[in-house]
């Protein structure tokens, strides 16, 4: 008698699912989140608050320093982080200084990407609210010591070739007592050299932004004070949005990231019942069989 | 009377075997993806053409007689656009297999990396941070005699010369030469981080000193609950140093009772914070996924708002 072919059920249908077909769920729902809004609630965590309390007391008569190490593959995080904190800046009327380390050659496009336009909408101007010095090699002890001691001659020029003499807001800002605070926006966490060399020694406030893929090495000097500040990843950024009164990058991404966070979830639920279910008939058929015989 | 429709000079209809069936099969496949993909590729040529009149136009716009070179500059924008669009969509077809359209782009990626890491040392430190103010140095040392400004950057030619040396690494009989650069090197980066290292762990061994209750002096005027909220904290941080420490203490073996607890727990924490890391890592990627997808409709198709 010829054998019937066995039925392959839902279940087991589903336990050996092509992932393809998953990866095109997946991306379907981003296509469709991309002309949705949907309202997420954002907590604010007190190391984003902190930093915004501090921003909200700094002096006028001092500058900020953004460390803008952006790159193309940090951009989705590194945007929110970099824009909330200069539109911040900006709104309160606080000189601030961006420059971008070799290292990161594309952070300073994209300072000027995300800075222009900004700058434009709140009627603030190159050279007196805001400065770019471009791209500076500083990023080890020596270079960040020598910074602290003589701003003008350790960055020189700016990213136009302007010397920084000659730019309004830098004229004052002789070494790193002018300096209120500097805030690194940077995919690793390689803030321990701002730590180890300006912070450690002259006490000026560190803060920073990073992917919330390296912010779990940077919580640790929260709690010895060292960092008084920290936006992990787009949470972090949508979260300061959220004090700023604005919906920017970071709550679009935490938007989608929480759908996404669900469908993960959601098929790895599935996928693990389509697995117990098919081995508990597999076990079930098997005992059947060997009580029949 | 047979089955099939069978029209002279064509295969019959349908199919009359199993090849024939397959071979029709893949026939129909073939020809649907590449309707839909004359169909798609029709759409973006109009949405293309639309996206870049609109830039010219707003180009033209702008005053004095550079309105048509600003208009060429937005509309070129454009190219820069396909192409990260296509370095995407090729990216991501490794997800379907490894195949020609990836690999080109990953070896272009490779090659653009290399390329601009090379212009920026040269750029940026050789020709900015040596080259310029040692032969500015120089110049003014000829001009205006020995001044501490012509000094300064004449003298930067001793560490060009002793940065030279390493070259001597391809020299057998020359090669104790190139040890100079590395032990100056060795040096100056073991002071420079014995400092930083001081200014950056001390705080954090101090900082790790955590009262478990946190008295008046410690919270002053904080409720009672507040207190035992940040003590119930810390308490969880100490215990978490402590035994991590205990774990990762191999000296003694874990025979011992006072040793094999402690670092049962302190696995513990460590699972939990790997589990942490975990889940911010799969954050960071999902959010890379995300910006991509926006990039592509927002920039690239303009179809939705960035």
């Amino acid at each position: 008698m010829a054998e019937t072919p066995q039925k392959t059920g839902m279940w087991e249908r589903l336990e050996h699912c092509d992932p393809r077909y998953l990866y095109l769920i997946f991306a379907l729902m981003m296509v469709a989140l991309e002309f949705l809004t949907v309202a997420i609630p954002v907590p604010v965590p007190d190391t984003v608050r902190s930093l915004y309390d501090r921003i909200e007391k700094l002096p006028k008569d001092k500058i900020v320093i953004i460390d803008c190490s952006l790159d193309a593959g940090y951009i989705a995080e590194g945007r929110g982080t970099f824009e909330v904190f200069a539109e911040h800046l900006l709104r309160r009327g606080i000189p601030f200084a961006v420059f971008t380390n070799t290292t990161f050659y594309q952070g300073q496009a994209f300072a000027l990407k995300y800075l222009t336009p900004m700058a434009a909408r709140l009627h603030k101007e190159y050279g007196k609210d805001y400065c770019i010095w471009g791209a500076v090699v500083l990023q080890n002890g020596a270079e960040l010591q020598a910074l602290a001691k003589d701003v003008h001659n350790t960055v020189k020029v700016d990213y136009k070739g302007t010397p920084l003499a000659d730019i309004p807001m830098m004229k004052n800002v002789t070494d790193i007592h002018n300096v209120s605070l500097v805030y690194r926006v940077a995919y690793d966490w390689q803030g321990v050299q701002w730590l180890g060399f300006i912070q450690g020694v002259y006490g000026t406030p560190f803060a920073c932004g990073t992917a919330a893929i390296s912010s779990s090495n940077a919580y640790n000097f929260i709690r010895s004070g060292q960092l008084c500040g920290l936006l992990a990843g787009a949470a972090g950024s949508a979260a300061y949005e959220s004090l700023l009164d604005e919906k920017g990058s970071g709550t679009r991404v935490v938007m989608k990231q929480s759908f996404a966070v669900l469908y993960v979830v959601g098929a790895i639920i599935l996928g693990n019942i389509a697995m117990f279910l098919v081995k508990a008939r597999k076990t079930g058929a098997a005992r059947m069989d060997s009580s029949t015989r | 009377m047979s089955r099939t429709d069978q029209t002279p000079g064509l295969p019959p209809f349908p199919p009359d075997s199993d090849e024939a069936r397959r071979e029709a099969r893949r026939k129909t496949v073939v020809w649907a993806v590449a309707a839909i993909g004359l169909v798609l590729c029709l759409l973006l040529a109009y949405n293309e053409i639309r996206i870049s009149s609109g830039l010219f136009v707003e180009g033209m716009k702008a005053e004095g007689a550079k309105a048509k070179d600003v208009a060429m500059g937005l509309a070129l924008t454009r190219v820069g656009a396909w192409v990260a669009a296509l370095g995407t969509l090729a990216v991501y077809s490794f997800l379907m297999r490894d195949n020609p359209f990836y690999q080109v782009f990953e070896y272009a990626l490779l090659g653009c990396a290399t390329g601009m890491g090379a212009a920026i040392v040269l750029k940026d430190m050789l020709i900015a941070k040596w080259w310029a103010p040692m032969s500015e140095g120089v110049k003014m040392l000829f001009h205006d005699g020995a001044t501490a400004a012509a000094l300064g950057g004449a003298l930067l030619l001793v560490p060009g010369l002793v940065g030279l040396l390493w070259y001597f690494q391809f020299s057998k009989r020359y090669f104790w030469l190139s040890r100079i650069p590395m032990c100056i090197g060795l040096g100056a980066g073991a002071g420079l981080g014995v400092k930083g290292l001081f200014n950056t762990l001390m705080p954090q061994i101090t900082g790790s000193f955590k009262p478990i209750w946190p008295g008046q002096q410690f919270l002053p005027g904080e409720t009672f609950w507040n207190r035992a909220a940040v003590g119930a904290e810390n308490l969880i941080y100490v215990l978490g140093t402590l035994s991590v420490l205990t774990y990762f203490f191999f000296a003694f073996g874990r025979k011992y009772r006072g040793i094999k607890a402690p670092a049962k727990l302190g696995r513990w924490y460590l699972m939990l914070s790997l589990g942490a890391f975990f889940g911010n890592t799969f954050m960071s990627r999902l959010s890379a996924l995300i910006e991509r997808f926006s990039f592509l409709f927002s920039e690239w198709l303009r179809l939705s708002k960035p």
